[in-house]
């Protein structure tokens, strides 16, 4: 489920450049901003919410890496460490 | 006998707080997922006496990993009747995320006291938490405690009693746990703080990697320095001034040879005891564990607990993320791999953070044939060594190939794909030199316990292999593969064998075969590579069922072969 989901996913971003959606990728080292919705299967909702990434929370991007490696950011007192694609279905406000 | 189960989010000390309830020390490190089973220990209560479980820390009751499994498990398995409590352990300074399992707890009726644990950190970082209200809205006990210096625990055991069924009722959990906190909660605005600062300079962009290198250069510069030292200040000249004397008046009690004789002493070179090359129980049985590789286990471990409680680990495992995933594996996969190096057993073990059957058959196989143990690296370095740094890069160089090779080619061979990485960092914390001192002699004394009898177990099975002509049989019969592809003394073979028992009493055996660099180079790689000790195979088989561990082990007799076939030519 989760894999279709990826694929499909892929699929979108594809056509549209994901432009029209704000990423974690768009924001600078210490830039905050709110959740607007997260995009997934259950299983990755709720890993993420486990973790404090949910609708309508702050969250300050800390660092990436390199190469489409992971990013960082900052959620309520905890620092969480994303991989670049995870990151890319939290979409921003 | 009436049960307390510790719960709770990974990496909220709940392995700390187990420790002062029951006196039973536990590894416990910065970081999520470093225990991977329950733990058990007993403690009283009043005059009852009562069993407590440290259970692997997990986000939800609908589990992610393996060893989240293990909790979620116990907790949908309650009865009431058997009179058990739960301790639901919570980290202050995250409260509210903390929360999300505390309302998911109260969901399954079951009798429940929340310990606020690490509450002097989430008092300097500014958090203050209302326990009053707190205790009021849900309806049980609620105990501020700090696990590391023991503050609050006497008041933890004395709610024990006073564990209960919470009322509190919601709808949606996270709208009823962003109530809670309003009243709950207040958080006074700060400075960012040293630590902070480090913290995002060791995951920056283009700091980041300088910042590894650095670090792994200091650790091994001082892994090196303490061993050395060691080595050269005391446990040699204890060997050489007060031992040698000592074992060359037995020596010629025995009368200087015979079958007990060469068991117990082995053989004299030159008349005198080599300590390395005499292969006796009481001579190399004895060199080999405690001045060979005890002092270099005390300078990894403590380098390695040092890291472990700092949270460095995380965050190098983040930094590797992105190549790791070349291998099929994510960036936490470091932390097998890091255990590993000092012995294979909690290596496979520690296995289990990672999410998937196929991540964990990739890192535990990667683990089993290129990552040597400790004790194996600290042979190799004593024995390679002497013929130079280019000798040892070999043997070094050729594993690190072989691991990135084995996990290219798995992740491509495979089906499916492994996670992205997706986990909390924890906070930059200054470990506790009480607390690391008694972690690294619990690591200390383990090898001392478990490794010393079995060394001496290699040796004196090694003396039977020998004394009954074992050796030289099956030393013609795999003459072919040791000799022909390896381009390895037939006699080779008896370290081969003895590996199974121990790697390090292996690498010894090699010591008096007279083999020239290229030989001691392959050899050396081969013996890391061909089979887990036996320990580390018991350990493998559970972890990874006996199908998965006839590919693993069939993997492993294939890339050896290969590799060391390789290498004999091109050497």
């Amino acid at each position: 489920m989760n894999k279709l989901f990826d694929k499909a996913h892929r699929h979108h971003g594809h056509h549209h450049g994901c432009n029209d959606l704000k990423t974690i990728h768009a924001l600078k080292n210490g830039e905050v901003a709110k959740i607007k919705d997260i995009l997934g299967g259950r299983n990755f909702i709720n890993r993420a919410e486990s973790l404090g990434i949910r609708e309508g929370v702050q969250i300050t991007k800390i660092s990436s890496q390199m190469m489409s490696g992971p990013i960082t950011v900052k959620v309520g007192q905890t620092q969480i460490a994303i991989g670049h694609r995870m990151a890319m279905r939290i979409i921003l406000e | 006998m009436k049960k307390v189960l510790l719960v709770g989010n990974p990496n909220v000390g709940k392995s700390v707080v187990f420790s002062r309830l029951t006196g039973v020390h536990v590894v416990a490190s910065n970081y999520s997922g470093t225990t991977v089973e329950y733990t058990k220990g007993t403690m009283r209560i009043g005059s009852e006496k009562a069993e407590v479980l440290d259970i692997p820390g997990t986000y939800s009751l609908s589990p992610d990993s393996k060893a989240e499994q293990v909790a979620a498990e116990m907790i949908n398995n309650f009865k009431e009747e058997d009179g058990n409590i739960f301790v639901n352990v919570i980290d202050s300074t995250n409260l509210e995320r903390n929360l999300a399992l505390t309302l998911e707890l109260i969901k399954k009726k079951i009798p429940l006291v929340v310990c606020l644990n690490m509450w002097d950190e989430a008092k300097h970082t500014g958090v203050e938490i209302d326990v009053e209200k707190l205790e009021q809205i849900l309806g049980v006990p609620v105990v501020p405690t700090t696990g590391i210096t023991g503050e609050g625990i006497k008041n933890l055991v004395s709610c024990f009693n006073k564990a209960k069924l919470s009322k509190f009722t919601f709808k949606d959990k996270w709208h009823a746990i962003g109530k809670i906190i309003e009243v709950v909660q207040e958080l006074k605005h700060r400075h960012h703080t040293f630590g902070e600062r480090l913290g995002d300079a060791s995951i920056h962009r283009f700091w980041g990697i300088p910042i590894s290198l650095l670090v792994l250069l200091i650790s091994f510069t001082i892994i090196r320095l303490i061993g050395e030292s060691l080595i050269t200040y005391i446990l040699e000249p204890l060997f050489n001034n007060i031992w040698a004397p000592i074992m060359m008046k037995l020596s010629t009690i025995l009368g200087g040879k015979g079958v007990i004789h060469h068991v117990v002493i082995g053989n004299l070179v030159d008349g005198q005891i080599d300590f390395v090359e005499s292969l006796g129980l009481l001579t190399t049985g004895l060199f080999v564990p405690i001045a060979m590789v005890l002092p270099y286990i005390i300078g990894f471990y403590l380098i390695l607990s040092f890291l472990e409680d700092s949270g460095y680990l995380p965050r190098l495992g983040i930094l590797v993320d992105n190549f790791m995933h070349k291998l099929g594996i994510h960036g936490l996969a470091i932390v097998p791999m890091l255990l590993g190096l000092g012995c294979n057993v909690p290596g496979a073990m520690a296995a289990r953070i990672l999410e998937t059957k196929r991540e964990r058959f990739i890192a535990s196989t990667m683990m089993a044939i290129a990552v040597p143990c400790f004790a194996q690296l600290a042979m190799v370095v004593g024995l390679v060594g002497k013929h130079g740094a280019l000798a040892l890069s070999m043997v070094f160089g050729t594993l690190f190939i072989v691991w990135v090779l084995l996990g290219f080619f798995l992740n491509k061979i495979m089906k499916g794909e492994s996670p992205e990485i997706f986990i909390e960092i924890p906070p930059y914390r200054l470990p506790s030199f009480r607390v690391l001192m008694k972690k690294l002699w619990m690591r200390v004394w383990a090898f001392i316990k478990e490794a010393i009898p079995f060394m001496l177990l290699g040796v004196l099975f090694m003396n039977l292999l020998y004394a009954l002509h074992i050796i030289d049989f099956i030393g013609k019969l795999t003459e072919p593969i040791i000799t022909g592809i390896l381009g390895l003394p037939k006699e080779a073979v008896g370290a081969l064998i003895v590996g199974f028992l121990r790697k390090d009493v292996a690498i010894g055996m090699l010591s008096p075969l007279n083999m020239n660099m290229e030989q001691l180079v392959i050899a050396s790689v081969v013996l890391t590579m061909y089979f887990p000790c036996i320990a580390t195979f018991t350990v493998l088989l559970k972890e990874l069922g006996i199908k998965d561990m006839l590919k693993s082990s069939a993997i492993m007799i294939f890339s050896t072969l290969l590799v060391g076939g390789i290498m004999n030519i091109f050497l």
